[in-house]
This record gives structure tokens, C-alpha cells and sequence, in this order.
């Protein structure tokens, strides 16, 4: 039988309440660490700098009183792709990637070629996901959207100046993470109604394979539904008195209700985060392996 | 309760849990036990979130019972997963959001996607489509071609009840059925659900308004906080006022006359829950 408890599965866009150090935290914080870490991910390229990057992603988790595995396990759906790319690198990759600078051949097996730098490339390119997925779920995590929302406008804010929307950015942003969680009950209840009117769901190892065919008869139902869902909100919100703050007089028509200050704990984390991801950044090429 | 009586549903202590062991783990039932005899119509009531919709759809195997709790619908457990596309066949289930039950670009086809998943000839499927709309009150003619997401809120339901209707099921669930419906249409569809008691099938309905229950049901399950809290029978409901009100449900305003009535001593016994049967217990009083 299916799982149809497509929420359980769900671990980005999610708010879970805790009274920990890592909510405790100034949104602005969270998000300018998440850049940090993810800029010394993309800068890294060797085994030694993602195992201390990995650990430093379930060292916040863990200080966020959340399971770092709970939240592994939203990538659950995605690991048929993931085997299927890493296939794909480990047979066709042979250059030169990170300190593997001449890649040794492992195994020759016609046009199948496997070399050092190919395990290497996979390795690293499946521990990158798993901490950009560590990071980005424990800024949902940890943080109520509308908070972040706030904290994405506030980050932005010196941009306007130039013209540039920051409120509508992170209005955008706010919908479209709040809608995550919404779209995925939505996707269940679908499928659902289909199961009981006789649409065969497989499960099993190849079961994507096999369910491809059927995904079509979902989509429509489901981005009928995504449309509606947006004209409502979009005429409720008008309904509502929203108007763009840069239609809005003066540029000055919106106050918040969220009150953003920096105390001493996050001078300190903005502080931490900045040395340990500039540190990884700078010292990139001291990783021997 | 006669034990010869065949179940349609039996339920034993069955509990459910969505998001579970996750940290946003929301209980929905626990320690349900329920009996849904063959023929009857039986309403699971109670407040937003009492759980009714989540017994529906274990009762249709869409959500995995854990290991203790046992659910046998038309003699099948949901347990057995092979047993379940048979069950489905023999079960049909309106979904509150009936535009999520619709699949197929053409009303026809929507319609006949049941029967044609049960195999039937193409002959047989034409005539439960064309049977199935003139029950609910779609023209065959007129929309068999129409496009089924073109269809208004109120058609779109009326083409899920009509699909549900093609299969013909032996246990029909209703969740939310009569939710934001204008009364011509909720009086079509009360009248559906009376034709298929008729032709006897076991009807339950889940609602969180006890509005046209009473006249329609033969038992009310009251449901709260995922729980069993009472059961009543449909026929003396207004009995039952302070045990609904104290639930955080209330009965209708024909049954609350009977109910007023009877607290001033005038005891109605009507025959039937409706307009008709209050208005001919009270002519039976007034006339002896």
C-alpha cells in the first residue's frame, strides 16, 4: 500500500517550534550564515573540507534540537535521480576535479572509464546536496516565514535606494516557501482521490519508472489547482488593501508588525560563521585530500 | 447488536497519526472501534479535525492503519495491499474537494473511468455513464463533451458524484458531501444518497453539520479529538441534545422544536425527522 502522508516527507518550508539557540537567532543572521556556508561548500572541493562542513551542518542541527537524519530523510524521493547523475559522473567523468589534479584510472571497461577524480566528483557532489540541504531546511526550520521574509527585506533594503523591489521580492519569497507545505497536501489529495477511483500507484525500486506515465493525469488537476489557489490570493490580498510598496504613497504605505535588532548572541554566531566559512574559504587548496 | 447481520465495515481499535515521527506528529484517531452494518446509513459527526476524514480514507486502505489496529471493509482487511484495487472497485468515496477527483479532460470519460478500470464492455459503460448524470441531474447530451476543469465548483461535484455513481459501489463514503452546496443541489443530492439506500448499498456520510442528518441517518457517530464519543440513534436524535451540544455540535432547528416541545411536555414521536413527519405528529396531537 502506499504511503500517502506526503507531509511526512516534507522537511523544507516547515516550522518546527523548539526554544533552542539556533531560533533564538536574528533571521538576518541565519540568512547571511546560510550564504556563508554555501559560498565555503561551493569553494571546497576536497573530502577533509566537506567532512568538516558535514559535521558543522549536523553540529547546527543538533543545536537546533532537530534531527539532523529526520531532515536527510526529506531527500528520500530524490535518491533514484541521484543514483541515476552518480552513475552517470562515475562512467563518463575523467578529468581533473578539485586536489585530484591527475586522475588515475580504476577501472577500463570499453567506453566505461572510472577514475579517481569521477568517485571524487560524486563523493563530493553528494556530500554538497546533503549540506545545502542540511543548511537551506534549518533556515525554514528555525525560522517562521514570515519572519524570514522580514529579515530577506531588511538584508535587501539598502537596494531600494536603487529601485530595486525588496519587498515584493520577499513577499514572493514568503509564498512561495508557505506554499510548499499546501502544494504537497494538495499533490496527496489527488492522488488519493485517483487511488480511490482505481489509478494503480506502484511502489517498489523502479516504481518512478513506471508511475512517469501517469504523472500527466496529476499535473493538470494539480496546476488547475495552483492557479486558482494564486487568482484567490492574489484578489484576497487586493480585497485586503495590499498594494506594492512602490505603488504605495510615498513608498512609505506598509509597517510591520516584526521588529528586527541584533543583540549580543548574534554579533557573536554572525561572527563565528563568518571566521569558520572564511577560514574554509581561504585555506581551500591546504586540504592535501 | 445481531451478530447475523453482515458488516460493512469493522473497525477495531484503530489509531492514526499523520507526520509520525516526524517532529509535527499530529494524532487524528486513537483507539477507534466501529461496526457499519450492510444497508445502513450511518453519519460520523463531529468538529473540524475530529477525524472523520481520516476514517474515511482508511476505510478506502488510502492511509496505512499501523500494526495494532485492525479495519475490514466488505470482509477485506486494508492491511493485505493486493486486496486493495478489488476493494476500491466495490467502494466509492466522494471527496470534499471533488475537483481533486477528477482526472479526465471529458465529462464522459471522467465519468466511465471506474467501470473501464473494472474491465466492463464499452456498451455497459455508456449506459451507467448516461444512467449515472440523469441521477445527479447533468444532461447526457449536453455535457458528456464538455471539459471536465471548464465545469463550475457545483458541476464539477456533481460529475464526481456521478463517477462515483458509474461504479455502482456496495459502500459509498461521503466526506463533506453537502458542504457549499445551493439547496437545490444539496436536496438532489440527499435524494441520490436515499436511491442508493434503496438499492442497497451501505451508506457513511462524514459531516461536521448535523444539518439533514437526522432525518437520513440511521445511526450518528460522534466523533472528537479522534475519538469515539457517542453514538445515537438517527430516528430519536433530538433526544440526544445536551450529550451533541456538550461535543460541540447541535441539533437542527427542526429537531430543537421537538426537542423544546418535549421539554414542555409534548412528546411529538414523529415519524420521520423531516418537515413532513413533524408536521403530521403534530396534526395527530391537534386533531385527537
Amino acid at each position: 500500500m502506499q504511503d500517502l502522508d506526503f507531509l511526512r516527507h516534507i522537511t523544507l518550508g516547515q516550522y518546527f517550534p523548539r526554544r533552542s539557540v539556533v531560533h533564538a537567532l536574528d533571521p538576518r543572521v541565519k540568512l547571511l550564515g546560510v550564504a556563508l556556508l554555501a559560498a565555503a561548500i561551493s569553494f571546497n572541493a576536497s573530502y577533509a573540507a566537506n567532512a568538516i562542513l558535514l559535521a558543522a551542518c549536523f553540529a547546527i542541527a543538533l543545536l537546533s534540537l532537530i534531527s539532523p537524519l529526520y531532515i536527510l530523510s526529506g531527500l528520500r524521493p530524490a535518491i533514484p535521480f541521484i543514483v541515476f547523475f552518480a552513475l552517470i559522473q562515475v562512467a563518463f567523468f575523467t578529468g581533473p576535479y578539485g586536489p585530484t589534479l591527475h586522475p588515475r584510472q580504476l577501472l577500463h571497461l570499453g567506453a566505461l572509464v572510472v577514475t579517481d577524480s569521477g568517485v571524487r566528483l560524486v563523493l563530493i557532489s553528494v556530500a554538497r546536496l546533503l549540506e545545502l540541504w542540511l543548511l537551506t531546511s534549518l533556515l525554514t526550520n528555525t525560522t517562521p516565514i514570515s519572519t524570514l521574509a522580514g529579515g530577506l527585506e531588511s538584508l535587501l533594503r539598502p537596494l531600494s535606494a536603487l529601485g530595486f523591489p525588496s519587498h515584493d521580492l520577499a513577499l514572493v519569497f514568503t509564498l512561495a516557501l508557505r506554499f510548499l507545505p499546501v502544494f504537497a497536501l494538495e499533490l496527496e489529495d489527488t492522488m488519493k482521490a485517483q487511488i480511490s477511483r482505481g489509478v494503480q500507484w506502484n511502489s517498489g525500486r523502479l516504481a518512478f519508472v513506471a508511475n512517469s506515465r501517469r504523472i500527466a493525469a496529476l499535473l493538470v488537476p494539480l496546476f488547475v489547482d495552483a492557479l486558482r489557489r494564486a487568482e484567490g490570493l492574489a484578489t484576497a490580498m487586493e480585497a485586503r488593501c495590499y498594494v506594492s510598496r512602490r505603488r504605495s504613497i510615498g513608498g512609505k504605505g506598509h509597517t510591520s508588525l516584526l521588529y528586527l535588532r541584533f543583540q549580543a548572541r548574534d554579533w557573536v554566531a554572525l561572527a563565528a560563521l563568518s571566521a569558520f566559512a572564511g577560514a574554509l574559504i581561504l585555506c581551500r587548496n591546504a586540504f592535501p585530500w | 447488536m445481531s451478530a447475523a447481520v453482515k458488516a460493512a465495515i469493522s473497525i477495531r481499535n484503530l489509531s492514526y497519526t499523520y507526520m509520525a515521527g516526524t517532529p509535527l506528529a499530529t494524532p487524528a484517531l486513537d483507539g477507534v472501534s466501529l461496526r457499519v452494518n450492510a444497508g445502513e446509513i450511518v453519519a460520523l459527526v463531529g468538529q473540524a479535525g475530529a477525524g472523520k476524514t481520516t476514517l474515511l480514507q482508511v476505510c478506502d486502505g488510502l492511509l496505512r492503519p499501523p500494526a495494532t489496529g485492525m479495519v475490514q471493509v466488505l470482509g477485506i482487511d486494508t492491511a493485505e495491499p493486493q486486496a486493495l484495487s478489488r476493494l476500491r472497485l466495490r467502494v466509492g468515496l466522494l471527496f470534499q474537494r471533488a475537483e481533486a477527483q477528477l482526472l479526465e479532460r471529458f465529462v464522459g470519460d471522467d465519468i466511465a473511468f471506474t467501470p473501464r478500470q473494472a474491465g466492463l464492455p464499452r456498451d455497459e459503460v455508456r449506459e451507467r455513464v448516461r444512467q449515472a448524470m440523469q441521477a445527479v441531474g447533468l444532461d447526457f447530451e449536453e455535457f458528456k463533451d464538455r471539459r471536465t476543469f471548464n465545469l463550475s465548483g457545483g458541476e464539477m461535484r456533481k460529475v464526481a458524484l456521478a463517477g462515483l455513481l458509474a461504479s455502482r459501489p456496495e459502500l459509498v463514503l461521503l466526506d463533506e458531501p453537502t458542504a457549499g452546496l445551493d439547496p437545490e443541489s444539496r436536496t438532489s443530492l440527499l435524494e441520490v444518497v436515499r436511491r442508493l439506500r434503496d438499492q442497497g448499498a451501505t451508506i457513511v456520510i462524514a459531516s461536521s453539520s448535523m444539518e439533514d442528518l437526522p432525518g437520513l441517518a440511521d445511526r450518528l457517530i460522534i466523533l472528537n479529538h479522534g475519538r469515539v464519543a457517542a453514538e445515537v440513534p438517527g430516528a430519536d436524535v433530538w433526544r440526544y441534545g445536551p450529550l451533541l451540544r456538550a461535543q460541540g455540535l447541535d441539533l437542527p432547528e427542526l429537531c430543537s422544536i421537538v426537542e423544546h416541545l418535549a421539554d414542555r411536555g409534548l412528546d411529538l414521536q414523529p415519524r420521520s425527522l423531516d418537515p413532513d413527519g413533524i408536521a403530521e405528529a403534530i396534526c395527530r396531537i391537534w386533531t385527537s
